[in-house]
């Protein structure tokens, strides 16, 4: 009659155990968590045929709870591994990104004074929000870094004749200014949504091959205005605005590739 | 009268017994409710894989009566104890090396030595990292 009470008491108690341990398998964080639970789950599974064989005397379960006695431990091993070999990867590759835009940001933040038309503009300094995609990035980051090719800087050497190179591409003439003046109110305004920007700057340089800033190809445009910009010296002043505004975007995207730049941006000002 | 009385000794040790493998269970499961981090809940965890099993398998031995199921019962807690080890080794082991604990919440680290010198020593391994 004692043993009776205490078979009933004891799966009560079982009972509320295994309600706490499915709740941990329910809100566990991580799948480690998940794993002991089962596992103690498991032990509770054994307890209560333990109890029901005490309560009726029989002894039907005991190979059920030496089974998990011995295969118990398996799937908390099998896990386990899987865990150790994936959780790290994606959790360094995490802080590795991290850290990267942390760098970026630092670069774009600490580079930005010594940007080319520093004095007569205020460039603002808050870091880009835009997304960029992973193709793109390395070309941000050559851009921002302040590289100069050897053979560009002879180009720009001899950059006084306007016919030999660029501008002819991108713009037949007449719309250079209101390219511009679009182009800076574009990177002002920061963060324009691309369909606003785009249609903004078809409306103002209507006719012109690039027209139209897709937010993502914005550095390759710009690129490609500063080259236009700096080939052709009468438009210099007009568009010092956008070569100043792409973090000394302009002068880089002409030393990568001129024609990739200006074409990349016709290109997406199509789209 | 003797064996009656005896009877009622075993039964009311059993009963002892059951109840306290139970409660095993039910601390194992209130500190997997309640502890913050893995390991804490892997303290919690290992209570009834040993000490419940044994109760329960040591109140459903002293139930039956009898030798032979008493070996039996003792065969399943032995291999139960070879076994629980195991697994709480390699989860301890992945919850370390993936940094699913709290580190602010231990007082010694005793592994972080060893760790930073294989790391420092050959070429670092992903996972010790």
């Amino acid at each position: 009659m004692m043993l009776d009470y205490a078979v009933w008491i004891t799966q009560g108690l079982l009972a509320i155990a295994a309600l706490c341990t499915v709740y941990r398998v329910f809100r566990g964080p991580s799948v480690l968590d998940r794993v002991i639970s089962v596992d103690v789950m498991l032990i509770i599974v054994a307890s209560m045929l333990l109890t029901d064989m005490v309560a009726n005397n029989h002894q039907d379960f005991i190979l059920f709870v030496l089974g998990t006695a011995v295969i118990g431990f398996l799937g908390a091993v099998a896990i386990a591994r899987y865990v150790v070999v994936r959780q790290p990867d994606a959790s360094s590759k995490g802080e590795e990104r991290e850290a990267q835009a942390a760098a970026l940001r630092a670069e774009a933040a600490a580079e930005e004074p010594e940007a080319p038309y520093n004095g007569e503009l205020k460039v603002s300094a808050e870091p880009r929000t835009d997304q960029e995609d992973e193709s793109t990035s390395w070309f941000t980051a050559l851009a921002r870094s302040g590289f100069v090719t050897r053979r560009s800087k002879q180009e720009q050497a001899q950059a006084s004749d306007p016919e030999m190179s660029g501008p002819g591409q991108g713009r037949p003439g007449g719309g250079p200014d209101q390219g511009g003046a679009a182009e800076g109110d574009d990177a002002d305004s920061g963060n324009v949504s691309s369909e606003d920007g785009a249609a903004e700057n078809e409306a103002a340089a209507a006719g012109n091959g690039a027209a139209g800033v897709a937010a993502r190809g914005e550095t390759e445009d710009e690129g490609s205005e500063g080259s236009a910009a700096e080939q052709s010296g009468a438009e210099k002043e007009a568009s010092k605005g956008d070569a100043g505004n792409g973090d000394g975007a302009g002068d880089d995207a002409n030393a990568g590739d001129r024609d990739g730049g200006s074409k990349d941006g016709s290109g997406k000002g199509g789209q | 009268m003797d064996a009656e009385l005896l009877d009622q000794i075993l039964d009311g040790i059993a009963a002892v017994f059951l109840v306290v493998g139970g409660l095993m269970s039910l601390a194992a499961g209130i500190g997997l409710l309640r502890f913050p981090d893995l390991h804490s809940r892997m303290h919690a965890a290992t209570k009834p894989q040993v000490l419940g099993l044994l109760m329960l398998v040591l109140a459903a031995a002293i139930t039956w009566r009898s030798w032979s199921w008493v070996a039996i019962a003792i065969l399943a807690w032995g291999l139960q104890i070879l076994t629980a080890p195991v697994s709480a080794h390699v989860v301890g082991r992945a919850g370390y090396r993936t940094k699913h604990m709290r580190a602010d919440r231990l007082t010694h680290d005793e592994l972080a030595r060893a760790v930073d010198r294989a790391s420092r020593e050959s070429e670092v391994r992903r996972e010790v990292r």
